[in-house]
């Protein structure tokens, strides 16, 4: 019989230490006309990064104080292929998901130069000083151009405005392809696979199972460094993994061992190895 | 003999939990391959030193050393595969084969669900479609589909038992070989073709009875004629948006191997006619004769609308002349002008006016720019033209759009006052509806139609409902909402776009500006309005134009940045409310972007208040955000008295921006 999952375990952003020094490393260099690029592989915790960051600073704003400011999240849709005015497309789309609405008769009748300063208007009336654009290596290199317009403009204007592309490896090659866009960027940070002490450690804090294992035990030594193996250190898939473990866990009603990760973990390689003999 | 896991040797045991890795994660018993996919990379290598043999074969091996001592038992085969399971993983007493068939039996099986449920043979285009919505079926590509159709026709046990006119997908009608085709055969067109042929064929069936009745010969029927029919019949069909496709139907008609109509060109006309293929010339008729343009015109409507079962407009009547050319008017007068002159009530006599004695057309009103004439113009033509009329109504209502509108409505008293105000709107809607509908003799097509527009005015009615439940205490404080939208006329609309449009300088005649506008301002009743020939030229127009409206778009035109920021924000959240009643307690609100989008509001909803509380905003708000906002709006509605609020302003926040914002009263 199917069913919705119940009891469903919350994983909340757990704090790492790479996540710390990412976000301060992005701040250190916030100023008139910022940019900074972040990359990684898929999984890694980019996206979970950007969204920690954005709710610590909100929690700390202050609308009185001179130094604290707003930020924005968005993700991109990418650039579709032969796609014409990427540029435009693409500060489009910061206006629509930074600002508000954008009334598609002003989009069509201004230029890009004409929406990036409209986009640093908005910005400004709601002291937005950090926009973080994921998905940013899915763009084309002129839709990335048109994002340089705003920085530029805002630093043209003096305005506190950082951008942060957020993509994984192809963006770091696209943006230094074009040195118009690569002189421009201020900070790179890359996020590095966790390895078995931060995989451990990162399993502890989103489920209690690991909280209770001892490194010095052979087995439990063994669970981590399987899963760690199994998918690279990356944050996204062992959370994801998690999830499947607890439904697998309650539907069979039997303790978390090695042979159930095993298990699990099995049921989603041999599916995927399925599908990807299917598609050739 | 049972053994212990403790007993077996290194390699054993990694099979053996491999096998339970594999029963765990399939819930049942597995086959050797099974087994070697659930090894680790590591085991694998093991068991590769281990053995001279490949991994799998080392693996069956072992599952059988393993079921030799208790440890593991078999569930049996399926064709060559044997099924293991782990004895401490599952029960050997309940534990099952999984169930597999060849695909050819499934594909059987599912031609004969499809033929039941269907209750006619079938297409391979049914079986590929109905394959793709259930989940069992999924891996069944078309590709195989066909192949299994073909192999099951070759083995007997599926028949061809008709052909259709092919869309391409499959013109073999397929039956399993023991159900008795009459009681499946197919009576509905399956292919747009088909349809095709069958409105042509009843419309020629009609056409000589029609002949016969009339004692003459029957008349080719033009593309148009099929068309209104599909178009009554199938309302919707989708092949009926590009006129092209149908001209192109009614070809392959013609010239396919078993053609069902022929073509009939007349010289000097470009109407292509149709008569059916074994019809030949001289049983048909394209000759009659009449004395006056009148009646000639009054011909053509009543045939037309005798034709289409509904009151016609100007291009049926000339479809109509098309077909038979003993219509078309001798005179030079133009057929609109005929036929406005034959449909007046009163004719000219000296200087009176009288009532005609013989009206042989009635005009029965507009819609969407046409004009709707009848020869009965009894009571059911006047509910056909009204249905149509309400139908025209409904879409520039645009109901679902708004509904749409308000869900995006981020402020939630001005989401109220948006769902009060189509609320309104919409009961006094179903009214009208309601007396349309009360008329007795309705064609089905209206009546269809009316049901249709009264499901969804009740089921938006009914949303609109649930939204108010929703916004419940906010909704509570509210008063009615006023539907008196300041309007401009096109003279007062000139004047404000003067100094920024510059068509608007250009036109002598203010009107000239409707045509110019009317699509980008939103235009209202003007109630004021007395006749078109007024001369008061702001009683004589029928619509105003929309003063905010007007206003938000020459912002988004011709604005500078903060006037299109605002005006792009206000539009979103007002839609067509005008009432700044509901938007003035969102400046109250605690989040900062909810007052913004309220005092954007206010720039273009004006009111002695709205001036006070945003002069207020402008001091007293937490944000600085805001209150620049509040001081461009203020300005932005009453530059008369900006100036002292931007120096007040200045002088106690050194962070304003007042550039900007004078520039903008300026305009």
């Amino acid at each position: 019989m199917i069913d919705f999952p119940r009891n469903r375990r919350n994983f909340d952003i757990v704090e790492t230490k790479q996540m710390r020094r990412v976000a301060h490393e992005t701040l250190d260099v916030h100023g008139g006309g910022t940019m900074v690029v972040w990359t990684g592989r898929q999984g890694i915790g980019k996206t979970t990064t950007a969204q920690w960051l954005v709710a610590q600073l909100a929690e700390r704003y202050e609308e009185d104080h001179p130094d604290t400011f707003r930020t924005r999240y968005l993700e991109t849709g990418g650039t579709p292929a032969r796609s014409t005015k990427p540029g435009k497309k693409a500060l489009r789309t910061v206006f629509t998901k930074a600002i508000g609405p954008l009334d598609e008769g002003v989009y069509r009748r201004a230029e890009a130069e004409d929406l990036a300063e409209l986009i640093l208007a908005g910005l400004k009336q709601q002291n937005v000083q950090l926009v973080l654009i994921d998905e940013a290596g899915k763009l084309s290199v002129d839709a990335i151009r048109g994002l340089v317009l705003v920085r530029n403009l805002a630093h043209t204007e003096g305005w506190d405005l950082t951008l942060v592309l957020i993509g994984m490896d192809n963006l770091g090659g696209m943006v230094r392809s074009v040195p118009q866009i690569d002189r421009r960027v201020e900070e790179w940070c890359y996020f590095k696979p966790y390895d078995v002490a931060e995989t451990y450690t990162l399993l502890r804090e989103l489920h209690p199972h690991f909280a209770d294992l001892d490194l010095d035990d052979s087995e439990g030594r063994a669970q981590v460094e399987y899963l760690h193996e199994q998918y690279a250190g990356l944050p996204a898939q062992m959370v994801a993994f998690l999830r499947k473990l607890d439904h697998r866990q309650e539907r069979v009603d039997r303790e978390i061992d090695m042979k159930l990760i095993k298990a699990v973990h099995l049921t989603t390689v041999r599916d995927r190895r399925l599908a990807l003999a299917d598609s050739r | 003999m049972s053994t212990t896991r403790e007993d077996l040797k290194k390699e054993h045991r990694i099979v053996l939990e491999a096998t339970e890795v594999a029963n765990l994660a399939d819930l049942r018993v597995v086959t050797t391959r099974e087994v070697v996919e659930a090894l680790s990379a590591k085991e694998r290598t093991t068991l590769d030193k281990a053995y001279s043999r490949p991994v799998k074969t080392a693996v069956g091996r072992i599952l059988r050393q393993l079921r030799a001592k208790g440890l593991v038992f078999s569930a049996g085969k399926i064709g060559r595969c044997r099924y293991y399971g782990s004895v401490d993983e599952l029960d050997p007493a309940t534990a099952e084969l999984p169930e597999r068939r060849p695909r050819r039996r499934r594909v059987l099986a599912f031609v004969r669900i499809l033929v039941d449920e269907l209750g006619r043979a079938v297409r391979y285009a049914d079986v590929v479609e109905g394959a793709e919505k259930r989940d069992e079926l999924c891996d069944l590509t078309p590709k195989l589909i066909g192949r299994d159709l073909q192999n099951l026709t070759r083995s007997g046990e599926l028949v061809v038992v008709g052909k259709v006119r092919g869309d391409g997908r499959g013109r073999n009608l397929y039956l399993p070989g023991e159900l008795d085709p009459a009681k499946y055969a197919v009576d509905e067109p399956l292919t747009w073709l088909e349809e095709v042929a069958a409105a042509f064929e009843t419309l020629w069936e009609e056409e000589t009875a029609a002949a016969a009745t009339e004692v003459r010969k029957p008349r080719p029927l033009s593309t148009g004629l099929v068309r209104s029919r599909l178009a009554s019949e199938k309302p919707g069909l989708e092949q009926l948006e590009d006129p092209q496709l149908l001209v192109n139907a009614m070809r392959q008609l013609s010239e396919s191997s078993r053609p069902v109509v022929q073509m009939i060109r007349r010289p000097n006309e470009k109407a292509l006619l149709w008569a059916p293929v074994d019809v030949d010339d001289e049983s048909l008729d394209v000759g009659d004769a009449y004395a006056t343009d009148s009646e000639r015109v009054a011909t053509a409507v009543a045939r037309a609308e005798e034709r289409r079962g509904r009151p016609i407009t100007i291009l049926d009547a000339r479809d109509e002349i098309e077909l038979d050319p003993t219509l078309r008017p001798a005179g030079s007068q133009d057929l609109h002008v005929i036929l406005w002159d034959v449909s007046r009530e009163t004719v000219a006599h000296g200087d009176e006016r009288r009532s005609r004695r013989h009206q042989r057309i009635v005009r029965l009103g507009r819609v969407e720019g046409k004009t709707y004439y009848s020869a009965r113009g009894d009571e059911r033509a006047v509910a056909q033209v009204r249905t149509r009329q309400l139908e025209s109504r409904w879409k520039r209502l645009d109901a679902p759009g708004r509904l749409l509108g308000i869900k995006g409505c981020t402020l939630p008293t001005v989401a109220a006052g948006r769902v009060m105000l189509l609320q309104e709107e919409l009961e006094g809607f179903r009214k009208e509806m309601d007396e349309v509908d009360t008329t007795g003799d309705l064609h089905s097509t209206d009546r269809d139609l009316l049901d249709r527009l009264a499901e969804a005015t009740d089921g938006i009615i009914e949303r609109l409902d649930q939204m108010m439940t929703e916004l419940g205490d906010v909704a509570g404080d509210l008063p009615d909402v006023r539907d008196d939208t300041p309007g401009l006329t096109p003279r007062e609309l000139q004047e404000l776009l003067e100094p920024l449009y510059p068509r608007a300088a250009e036109v002598d005649d203010p009107t000239k500006l409707v045509p110019l506008l009317e699509k980008a301002i939103r235009r209202i009743p003007n109630p004021e309005h007395e006749s078109r020939w007024s001369e008061d030229h702001d009683r004589a127009c029928e619509h105003l134009f929309d003063r905010t409206d007007a206003l938000l778009e020459a912002a988004k035109r011709w604005g500078g940045h903060q006037c299109r920021l605002h005006a792009m924000m206000a539009q979103a959240e007002l839609g067509c409310l005008r009432d700044p009643r509901f938007i003035l307690p969102a400046l109250d609100e605690a989040d900062y972007q909810r007052r913004l989008r309220s005092v954007a509001c206010l720039a273009f909803v004006r009111s002695e208040e709205s001036f006070q509380r945003l002069q207020l905003v402008a001091v007293k708000d937490p944000d600085q955000g805001v209150r620049d906002s509040a001081t461009w709006a203020y300005g932005f509605s009453k530059t008369n008295r900006a100036g002292r609020l931007a120096e007040s302003r200045s002088r106690s926040d050194e962070r304003m921006d007042s550039g900007e914002s004078i520039r903008w009263w300026r305009m």
